[in-house]
């Protein structure tokens, strides 16, 4: 497990929260790979699969949303872990990210030891599901 | 469909009509009527006025005819009488019969009868030798002898009379005489002119036609059987109107009368006809007629014009009233008249006239009041837009805002916690004062959102069941470190009157409890804040029962107090307003949006509750919060009741 670590893809445009959580989430152990937009993202989801992506909704040339679908529609596209992270506070775009397809959403901005408390359950919920197959 | 028919079932045209001939036809009536049976009872009156006065002349004629052959049969008695008296002193026979025939020129047949019964004529009649048996008579008897039969001799009515002719007490002889009826009577028949193309005649006792002025019938016809005759001899009267008219001598439904003559027991008869008599009845009637046909021609003129006149100005009324009522009345009625029609129609001229400019001022108010609403609609549409541009606003807002408040407070949070190594004490305390300026600023950026919503109407209750006092107690525990930090008391107490399980939206009940608890916390440096949580008593007896069902006036009330400093009367009143911090001072020692008593108290509306607020200057203040008690829907699940 060691030897392996969780891998993170953060999608998000705003450099500085993408700094933020780069450095976040890597200083608390993860493998943390980044991209600006939906499309950069979708090219390193093909290359790779990410234990856990975070994907911001409001962005240039692919916004979350379409990426999300383009997530989906990939051959293992409903195994992948998608989290929205986003600025988009309001409960019911809240409800309609989780109806989407959506595994979590979160909302901007974070208090980062809850934040991690949420990815480490969401991922330690998912494992024992995932490698039992 | 319904208004049509409407119409059609009152379409006037039918009853003013019918109205008019109504009118016309009592007019008519009314004056014919009167003139048809005033002539009727003329005709009746004057035909029987007219037979009367027949009657009567017949009666007068009668009398004068008969009167008139009396006079004649006395004067020709007394002429023999006379006579005989001095025929015995003429010697010769002839001489004697010469002057007898001068004085009795009716006289037939003259002859003298000597003392010795010789008979001597000057004109020998068809049968002498009776005659001169009856002569004998006389001289036998020595008095005068009337003949006791009537008979014809020369086709002429007959009657012989005998008179004894005396001297010195003796007998020298006797006059006789065949003495004609038709000749005596005849001229006196003749001369008397009847009225009415009247005619007379005369019968004997018996009843036998002896006098005629025409040769037919025969005389000496029995007549016995004219009822008049009958009725004479019967000595009665015929007199009409009982039986007047009969089929008489020559004409055919006559008038007659039988006068009968004292001295013989012979009747004069009197006729005439009926129809002539009522001639000049038929010919008043006939001129009646015409007056009648004529007068009643104008009546039905004059009717007709009258009912025109009467009903046409209603018509013209009911023609001005249907176009009123179709809305097309357009000139006032033309009043010429001032009775009670004129006033009618003046009085209909200003009621459509009213209604006319009522009709105009609706239709210009229609008019104002649609275009009001078109504008209203505008209005409301702009504001629509207004407000979503303005959610859109909000929405986009706090997303912008977020997205570097994430880099701020992540960043400081990293510090915090030394994830960019151990900060000195100098370093943390500032980072703590980003961190903690960071959150307030999420709080406003929050408050404002919150707002926002609310303003807008988007804020939908969730409501589910509540365990109270475990809510509440999680509720205060979350505010225990800002009363610790300010060493403030936090007291809670929650009365065992209300039920332990609620409905209501958690979420909106903790942000509401939440914010009038830190507010409280906020404006207080010493003492207390403490969280009473009751039913809400109207009636101490009725909730004696704890566990009582709520119904659905029932009600709980939240009361935070506080010890704090307390707000102005004048400002109480305007302290659930939006973006408002008391004063200066107030301002200062609070911090905040300004929002949070705005949210509140559009929380507790939408929650169906009431928010109010009493304070006294340096003692404190109190906030009471009402809602209504609402417990699980029960009344249809009796299983459903409350499970613990």
């Amino acid at each position: 497990m060691l030897d392996q670590p969780t891998t993170i893809l953060v999608v998000e445009d705003s450099p500085d929260v993408r700094d933020l959580l780069v450095s976040f989430l890597s200083r608390s152990g993860f493998a943390v790979d980044s991209a600006v937009n939906g499309q950069v993202a979708l090219a390193m989801i093909a290359a790779k699969p990410h234990d856990l992506i975070l994907l911001d909704l409001s962005m240039p040339v692919m916004d979350g949303w379409q990426t999300l679908d383009a997530i989906r529609a990939l051959p293992d596209g409903e195994q992948r872990m998608v989290v929205a992270l986003t600025a988009h506070a309001l409960s019911q775009e809240r409800a309609e990210g989780l109806r989407r397809g959506f595994n979590a959403y979160i909302t901007k901005p974070i208090q980062l030891r809850g934040f991690l408390q949420t990815l480490t359950k969401l991922l330690s919920d998912r494992k024992p599901g995932a490698s039992g197959i | 469909m319904c208004y049509k028919m409407f119409q059609q079932q009152f379409q006037p045209r039918h009853q003013h009509e019918h109205l008019r001939t109504r009118l016309m036809t009592v007019l008519v009536v009314m004056t014919l009527a009167p003139l048809v049976l005033g002539t009727l009872i003329s005709l009746v009156t004057s035909i029987s006025l007219s037979q009367y006065e027949v009657h009567r002349d017949q009666t007068h004629n009668a009398l004068t005819i008969s009167n008139l052959l009396e006079s004649q049969w006395q004067a020709t008695l007394t002429d023999l009488r006379t006579t005989s008296a001095i025929m015995g002193q003429l010697p010769q026979p002839d001489q004697r019969l010469t002057l007898i025939q001068q004085a009795c020129p009716a006289c037939m047949a003259i002859g003298w009868v000597t003392s010795d019964g010789v008979v001597q004529w000057n004109k020998a009649p068809v049968e002498s030798a009776a005659l001169d048996q009856a002569a004998r008579a006389v001289l036998a008897s020595g008095t005068e002898q009337l003949g006791s039969d009537i008979t014809i001799v020369d086709q002429t009515t007959t009657i012989f009379i005998g008179i004894p002719v005396r001297s010195a007490n003796a007998i020298q002889g006797a006059l006789i005489v065949l003495l004609d009826l038709q000749r005596l009577g005849r001229p006196v028949l003749t001369d008397v002119q009847l009225a009415h193309q009247g005619y007379s005649y005369v019968v004997d006792a018996e009843g036998r036609l002896i006098m005629a002025t025409s040769a037919q019938p025969p005389l000496l016809q029995d007549l016995q059987t004219l009822p008049v005759i009958a009725a004479a001899r019967a000595g009665r009267g015929w007199e009409p109107p009982n039986s007047y008219a009969y089929n008489g001598l020559l004409q055919p439904r006559v008038v007659g009368v039988a006068q009968p003559m004292h001295s013989t027991g012979w009747y004069v008869v009197t006729e005439a006809p009926l129809a002539i008599a009522n001639a000049d009845t038929w010919y008043l009637f006939g001129l009646q007629g015409l007056l009648l046909i004529g007068t009643g021609a104008a009546a039905i003129v004059l009717s007709v014009r009258l009912a025109a006149t009467i009903t046409r100005p209603l018509e013209r009324l009911q023609q001005s009233a249907t176009q009123l009522q179709q809305g097309r009345w357009t000139k006032p009625l033309v009043v010429r008249r001032n009775d009670e029609v004129g006033q009618l129609a003046t009085t209909f001229n200003a009621m459509a006239q009213e209604l006319q400019l009522e009709r105009t001022a609706l239709v210009a108010r229609s008019e104002e009041l649609l275009f009001a609403n078109q504008e209203l609609q505008r209005s409301l549409e702009l504001a629509h837009a207004a407000n979503t541009l303005k959610s859109q606003f909000m929405a986009t807002m706090s997303h912008e805002l977020r997205t570097p408040l994430t880099a701020i407070l992540g960043f400081a949070e990293m510090l915090e916690i030394g994830m960019y190594g151990e900060l000195g004490d100098e370093q943390l305390t500032v980072t703590n004062r980003i961190y903690s300026n960071g959150q307030h600023l999420l709080a406003l950026i929050n408050d404002v959102l919150d707002f926002s919503k609310l303003e807008a109407g988007k804020v939908e209750l969730y409501e589910e069941s509540i365990a109270l006092n475990d809510f509440l107690a999680t509720v205060v525990s979350t505010c225990t470190p800002q009363a610790a930090a300010k060493n403030l008391k936090l007291l809670y107490h929650s009365d065992d009157t209300l039920p332990d399980l609620i409905h209501s939206d958690p979420r909106r009940l903790r942000q509401v409890l939440l914010n009038l608890i830190s507010n409280a916390l906020k404006f207080t440096t010493s003492g207390s804040v403490s969280l009473h949580i009751h039913r809400r008593t109207h009636d101490a007896m009725q909730y004696q029962t704890a566990a009582r069902q709520a119904t659905a006036d029932d009600q709980w009330q939240i009361e935070v107090i506080d010890t704090g400093i307390g707000i102005a009367a004048e400002h109480q009143a305007v302290i659930f307003d939006e973006f408002r911090q008391i004063d200066g001072s107030y301002a200062r020692r609070g911090s905040g949006s300004g929002l949070g008593l705005a949210i509140t108290q559009r929380l507790v509306t939408l929650m169906g509750g009431t928010i109010a607020v009493t304070s006294i200057i340096g003692q404190g203040s109190t906030f009471t919060v009402t809602l209504p008690l609402k417990q699980e829907p029960v009344a249809s699940d009796q299983q459903g009741t409350v499970p613990c």
